[in-house]
């Protein structure tokens, strides 16, 4: 056994320990036998210069641990019980991370075979999946984790919110996750463009023309000398009037400078501002027997709660921090529980996209053709949804209604300032609230689209009708109308505006995952409507 | 309170500095973040403009369709590389775009008239928006005659819808 008082004695050493025998001037011999000594050492040696500390057995080399390695040392040295809680997080935030840190290894590797130019994209990408040694599962890999950090973020948000993780005093984390929300769509749109096929070409062409729609909405109004503004808009993605190599060249640049270092910088921030905010939000009045089974630390329940000792380390952090040196006693370690987590996760994230990867090939469509769409032209399924309100409009739903949802959702910590129980799931009346919400989102966009189909909507009526009216007033404008009444009939109701952005949240996600199903399986050819893919005409 | 902002110390961590006792220091302090600020975003927007493209080499608006007896009435060519397709009738000749008005896919021809795949847009014969997305009708090109007899389209100029290009029977000979 190793005491505390050994340990320190034997780092005292290490410190004070000067070579021995560097003033002694004793025979040649005592030369060789110290470059041996040192050589038998070098390992010892090189791990101490390295790590600076011992293996993370005791309390201290394990605070050490944390806090004396960059990569580590964003966690705080000790890690709240509550956090640790599997139904809590669920993890999402660490797997959405760890498909992140795939995205770039994959990502990196691929871009050393990958030709962003008109010619060669296509080939390129071909010779990756036939011909690269590996570079199947590679290109497989990277498509996979895309498609599921889509998953990964959207869940962790939903997971926040539901948790009340968003409310003071962490309202600007929240703001740092919509950024991320929409860096992570920016990155799957940039990287399915890049192989050049179909697929690819289309949603260039779809997406530059959405970047320039404002022209749409300046024409119906008349004000034609500000339709430029979507054109300059178009002309800046596209670097050209028409969809060819210089609109590649950017893209990729997107793809693989400009949005990943966007999105580095602001996961740091976001990692950051977790520890400002005072570590993962937890409720005030946690139960004992709410952290059965998790880690404890029996040392820290004895010492913690000790007046004698204060934790000074967190005196600088003012104000905005009011979980810091709270509960002290119900914090472990983080080294080894928290990273022992995070690193199941990361591993299971792992294992699942490279299963994923050997199993299931990325789609390859066949080579751009400029002059023949295909019918249907489908965006990958995460864009479907859009797809659909697109349809409506091009500015309506390609521009503003993405707007609306993004900044109501950036808003929600500021429309609402109650102090309802962070750090746990909704229970009993909000719980009601979500279920009967989504309920009837779910029946609003369904009655709606079923209208559409069956009945057409002003332009099948009117053909000369002016674009303005079908700009204002089509499915998706109605039912953000509904969505946005519904919220204020909720929140007059209960008097709570918790439970008002409970049910305008809830609405959101019907809305995007209704959406999305419906893009992606009853649509087909000439976007018509079909009940299922088999039904498709030749 | 009040001891935090000792701690503080410098006047800059205080919340608020009042306006009216701005020392010459204070002062000279907004002037220099004023110049940065000003600096910077002018070295911004300057880099910033090198994402406009300056010359942009589009391919001519102009095409050569060839001359007027290529075309018989009721003919249809469809020039697919330029995306517009020319329709010869009784009543002359005439060119309509191709490319869908709501966000630019390639529309195909059938016997109602134009349809789009991508999200479901259809037009008349003439191009007139029937249904779905699309703001506008399908534009209608000047036809022109060079010498020589060629025609060509110029993609630039659009006319109006209904206007055909009259070929008389000798020029087809
Ligand atoms: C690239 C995308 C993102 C990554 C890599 C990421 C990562 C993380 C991680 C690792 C955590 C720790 C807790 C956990 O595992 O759940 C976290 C917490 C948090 N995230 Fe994210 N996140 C992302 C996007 C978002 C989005 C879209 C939002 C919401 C709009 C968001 C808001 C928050 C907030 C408010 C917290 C603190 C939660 C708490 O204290 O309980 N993040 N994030
Ligand atoms: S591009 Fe033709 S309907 Fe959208």
């Amino acid at each position: 056994m190793k005491t505390p008082s050994m340990e320190k004695a034997a780092s005292r050493k290490d410190i004070h320990d000067l070579p021995p025998n560097t003033s002694s001037s004793s025979a040649s011999s005592s030369g060789l036998g110290q470059l041996a000594r040192n050589l038998r050492d070098l390992p010892g040696n090189l791990r101490q210069a390295v790590l600076r500390h011992g293996f993370p057995d005791s309390p201290r080399t394990r605070s050490q641990a944390v806090f004396s390695s960059l990569f580590l040392h964003i966690h705080s040295v000790r890690t709240h019980r509550w956090t640790l809680k599997q139904t809590f997080t669920l993890g999402l935030g660490v797997a959405t991370l760890a498909l992140f840190a795939i995205l770039i290894v994959t990502g990196i590797m691929l871009m050393v075979y990958y030709k962003p130019t008109e010619a060669e994209a296509y080939q390129s990408i071909k010779d990756i999946h036939y011909v690269v040694p590996g570079g199947r599962l590679l290109r497989n890999t990277h498509r996979w984790a895309a498609n599921l950090m889509i998953v990964g973020v959207l869940l962790h948000m939903a997971r926040v919110f539901f948790t009340h993780s968003y409310q003071k005093p962490r309202e600007f984390n929240w703001i740092v996750g919509i950024v991320l929300l929409i860096l992570t769509f920016a990155l799957s749109f940039t990287g399915y463009c890049l192989p050049w096929d179909q697929l690819a070409y289309w949603a260039v062409v779809i997406g530059s023309n959405i970047a320039g729609s404002p022209r749409e909405l300046f024409e119906a109004l008349g004000w034609t000398q500000l339709a430029g503004i979507g054109d300059l808009q178009r002309e800046i993605l596209l670097g050209s009037h028409f969809v060819g190599n210089e609109a590649i060249l950017r893209f990729y640049w997107l793809h693989c400078v400009a949005l990943p270092f966007l999105m580095t910088a602001f996961i740091g921030v976001h990692f950051w501002r977790i520890r400002k905010d005072g570590g993962m939000s937890r409720p005030e009045d946690i139960l004992p027997d709410e952290l059965d089974g998790l880690p404890s630390d029996k040392v820290a329940r004895t010492s913690f709660q000790d007046p004698g000792k204060t934790y000074t380390l967190v005196c600088a952090v003012s104000d905005g921090s009011p979980q810091v040196d709270k509960d002290e006693e119900n914090t472990v370690q983080s080294w080894p529980h928290a990273f022992r987590a995070e690193l199941s996760v990361a591993m299971i994230i792992l294992a699942l996209v490279l299963l994923l990867g050997i199993f299931l090939d990325a789609p390859l469509k066949v080579p751009a053709d400029p002059m023949v769409p295909d019918n249907p032209a489908k965006a990958p399924w995460y864009f479907l949804g859009l797809q659909e309100v697109v349809s409506y409009s091009a500015f309506a739903g390609g521009i503003a209604l993405p707007f609306f949802f993004m900044a109501s959702l950036a808003l929600i910590p500021f429309l609402d300032r109650e102090k309802f129980p962070t750090g746990r799931w909704p229970r009993q009346k909000e719980a009601g609230i979500i279920g009967f919400s989504s309920l009837l989102a779910f029946l609003s966009v369904v009655a709606i689209l079923a209208f559409r189909v069956k009945f057409g909507w002003l332009r099948d009526w009117n053909p000369g009708i002016n674009q303005l009216w079908i700009i204002l007033v089509n499915p998706g404008t109605m039912l953000v109308m509904f969505f946005g009444l519904y919220t204020l009939w909720v929140t007059w109701r209960t008097g709570s505006t918790r439970l008002g952005t409970t049910a305008f949240f809830c609405c959101f996600l019907v809305f995007f995952v209704v959406m999305t199903y419906f893009g992606t399986v009853h649509r087909g050819p000439n976007w018509g409507f079909y009940w299922w893919p088999s039904q498709w005409p030749g | 309170m009040s001891d935090r902002n000792e701690l503080n110390g410098a006047r800059g961590m205080k919340d608020k500095v009042p306006r009216d006792n701005l020392s010459r220091k204070d002062f000279m302090g907004t002037v220099g973040v004023c110049a940065c600020l000003g600096g910077l975003s002018l070295a911004v927007t300057g880099a910033l403009r090198s994402a406009v493209p300056g010359v942009l080499p589009d391919p001519s608006a102009r095409f050569k369709i060839g001359t007027a007896g290529d075309f018989v009435p009721g003919q249809i060519k469809n020039f697919k590389e330029e995306n517009v397709v020319l329709i010869r009738d009784d009543e002359g000749l005439y060119a309509i775009s191709t490319l869908c008005t709501h966000l630019g896919c390639v529309v195909n021809r059938n016997e109602d008239g134009f349809q789009c795949p991508c999200h479901g847009s259809r037009y008349d014969h003439d191009g007139n928006v029937i249904r779905g997305p699309a703001p506008k009708s399908l534009p209608w090109f000047q036809i022109e005659r060079l010498p020589g007899g060629q025609l060509s389209v110029d993609r630039n100029s659009e006319i109006p819808i209904g206007t055909k290009l009259k070929l008389d029977t000798e020029e087809e000979v």
